[in-house]
């Protein structure tokens, strides 16, 4: 009997050039591009291009361009690749709920413990973290403790002393002063520094180098800054290029909109407004807010209303940034149709009206819906669009007539019309402040149609209050 | 003496009950909603069919249009069908036309662009409900592009205080008149039959 592989406690992804695989897409493959630090003007990252012509991580600026003619350089941006990481951590907090970032090396460290149940190997957590990285370099190690895990030390496969052999010092999250003086003591490698006894390592190091070795045999625990997702989504992607026109910026707020889409999904949340924030060179922002008569959860049907909402928006700037942000969300609510097939009717109309209302304003498309009153104009309130009307709340008797169309009341002279039938009389309740008797009737215009008007007592005017032809 | 001259015959061919060969059969199972006027109801066959669209001349507002929105509201009403509003003259009144089931929208304060943009998006989204308009005189080419989109069993109505006479791809053109109360109805166009005048209605209070 084949015992399945037992998932290891710990995983960590470092990732190598998050920077420079971001920036990459800006040139082609067979162009040589290194990230360089302002700092000491050395090569931070590089790509294949470029070590393909002998350029190195850490070396002078200055040597590579001697090494290549046609280098192109971008300075590193920390605060990007901190953004893109985070990025990654959310979506692998689709999978994995424990993770913890590490952006001084950036990595991630993932806790597996708690997911026996879900991964039964190895090889399936390998296959799920690639899933959320396609395109993406990075090493993955498993490990029984979270240092030897950031330190590349796959404890679980093979003795701690035979894999820290080739783990250098140097490597180490240890302060620089702290790892001269142990290279100066002949401790270069992780094995030699294991096999010191913790007395002479405290007395000579410091506590910072025992608790090192108290983290790699697990006998101490590694502070660590677990990834606790915000409550909005609030995203940016900057452009490969100004942006002068809506349709450059399609692509991107497609791109948005589909890691919106994931994240309402992941959630089950459904979304009824959010904001697009356009941020030009010198930093003016531009909002486009999108109201939704209906919540939504599919790209789809956000694009569809982005796009009739930029249709009609005039970008002020060239646009660099794109943002999305969002806050206001509601529960997912599961709809059932019962054993009839869903008509194309009953999602379709949800998306007509809130690209109606994001086209022409909500105060422009509306419903009514019955509410208790006593005047005619009162019995009934806006309401959000394809409202059913109700049969509750109205405080009409059974049986009383209604025109079917209300105008504002307006004065008449009643000699031009021509009354029928009995009156109605509405009066509002004596406990209102203004407190109202009408006598209502029906009547003929000379043109014979017909209108519903009514004689108020108190000003002994008639008034047009409805039309009933 | 020629028999089409006999003044029944005559008669008959004016209100549009006789039609000369190669006329076009009526499809009497297409499902119609009842004008609200027996002769009207007579002369199309039933009433306005659903799935079309239906231009009604008016000489002013509320003269008796009214009712010819009681059917289809009301077989709005049964089904929980939608009910789009596009520039009402007044407001509509949910107790005075019984309305309870029917999901409502009334879109006001439109600009021609912009009632002919949301009316395109509702011919091509729904295939069920009723589409009331109110407009001075819609283009023909926003009535061909309607008319092309219109499926299923979308009823489409067009008010209009316009008397055109140019050519439309309505699927039949009504006009009204009235004076002193009494109502005169013309099909201008309807389907398999010829123009009829003169359908006298007397106005009744909704």
């Amino acid at each position: 009997m084949v015992v399945p592989a037992s998932i290891p406690p710990w995983a960590y992804i470092r990732c190598f050039q998050l920077y420079l695989e971001y920036i990459q897409r800006r040139y082609s493959d067979e162009q040589p591009v290194v990230v360089y630090e302002v700092t000491g003007l050395r090569v931070v990252q590089a790509n294949q291009a470029a070590i393909d012509c002998g350029v190195e991580v850490a070396m002078p600026l200055s040597d590579a361009w001697l090494l290549c003619d046609n280098l192109q350089t971008e300075q590193y941006d920390e605060a990007t690749e901190r953004q893109l990481l985070a990025d990654i951590a959310l979506a692998l907090y689709a999978d994995f709920a424990e993770i913890a970032q590490d952006p001084e090396h950036c990595g991630l460290w993932l806790r597996l413990q708690g997911l026996q149940r879900l991964y039964q190997d190895p090889g399936q957590v390998k296959h799920c973290i690639q899933t959320h990285l396609i395109g993406a370099s990075y090493q993955l190690t498993f490990a029984s403790n979270p240092r030897c895990a950031q330190l590349g030390l796959d404890d679980l496969q093979q003795p701690m002393a035979d894999v820290s052999q080739h783990c250098l010092v140097i490597n180490t999250p240890l302060e620089e002063t702290v790892k001269v003086r142990l290279l100066h003591m002949g401790v270069d490698t992780l094995d030699k520094l294991l096999k010191v006894p913790t007395t002479a390592l405290g007395k000579k190091f410091g506590a910072p180098v025992v608790r090192l070795v108290a983290e790699l045999r697990g006998q101490q625990t590694v502070p660590l800054q677990w990834l606790q997702p915000a409550d909005n989504f609030n995203h940016r992607v900057e452009l490969a290029a100004e942006a002068r026109s809506w349709a450059a910026l399609r692509f991107s707020c497609k791109r948005l909109l589909q890691m919106l889409q994931r994240y309402l999904q992941t959630r089950q949340l459904a979304l009824t407004r959010f904001l697009i924030v356009l941020t030009c060179r010198q930093g003016q922002h531009q909002q486009i807010p999108i109201q939704l008569a209906y919540p939504q959860t599919q790209a789809d049907d956000f694009f569809a209303l982005l796009q009739v909402a930029m249709e009609a928006t005039k970008l002020r700037a060239p646009v660099m940034y794109v943002q999305l942000e969002a806050q206001h969300f509601e529960q997912l609510q599961a709809t059932s149709y019962g054993f009839e097939p869903v008509t194309g009717e009953q999602t379709a109309l949800p998306a007509l009206l809130n690209r109606l209302q994001m086209k022409l304003g909500e105060a422009r498309v509306y419903g009514y819906r019955r509410k208790p009153g006593w005047m005619p104009e009162s019995q009934q309130e806006p309401a959000p669009a394809a409202s059913a009307p109700g049969t509750t709340g109205n405080l009409q008797a059974a049986g009383d007539w209604r025109p079917p169309w209300l105008v504002i009341p307006e004065v008449v002279d009643i000699n031009e019309w021509q009354l029928h039938g009995q009156p109605q009389r509405l009066q509002s309740p004596w406990w209102q402040p203004r407190s109202e008797q009408r006598d209502y009737m029906l009547a003929r215009d000379h043109h014979g149609r017909w209108g519903w008007l009514y004689f108020l007592a108190a000003e002994q005017r008639w008034y047009l209050h409805g039309w009933a032809s | 003496m020629n028999s089409l001259q006999h003044p029944a015959l005559q008669t008959m061919l004016q209100r549009g009950q006789l039609f000369r060969g190669q006329q076009h059969i009526v499809e009497t199972n297409q499902q119609r909603a009842s004008t609200g006027y027996p002769q009207l109801d007579q002369v199309l066959a039933g009433g306005l069919p659903y799935g079309q669209l239906h231009e009604v001349q008016l000489p002013g507002l509320f003269c008796g249009e009214t009712a010819l929105l009681r059917a289809p509201l009301q077989s709005a009403e049964r089904a929980n069908h939608p009910v789009f509003w596009f520039n009402p003259p007044a407001q509509p009144h949910v107790s005075g036309m019984g309305l309870s089931h029917a999901r409502h929208t009334l879109l006001q304060g439109l600009e021609d662009d912009e009632l002919t943009w949301a009316v395109s998006q509702v011919v091509s989204e729904l295939s069920t409900g009723v589409v009331c308009i109110w407009h001075p005189n819609l283009p023909a080419q926003a009535v061909r592009q309607w008319q092309r989109r219109l499926h299923g069993e979308l009823l489409l109505l067009v008010f209009t205080c316009h008397m055109n006479n140019e050519a439309r791809a309505y699927h039949s053109r009504l006009r009204l008149q009235l004076e002193q109360g009494q109502l005169s109805w013309d099909v201008l166009k309807r389907p398999g039959g010829w123009p009829v005048y003169g359908l006298g209605e007397r106005l009744q209070a909704w």
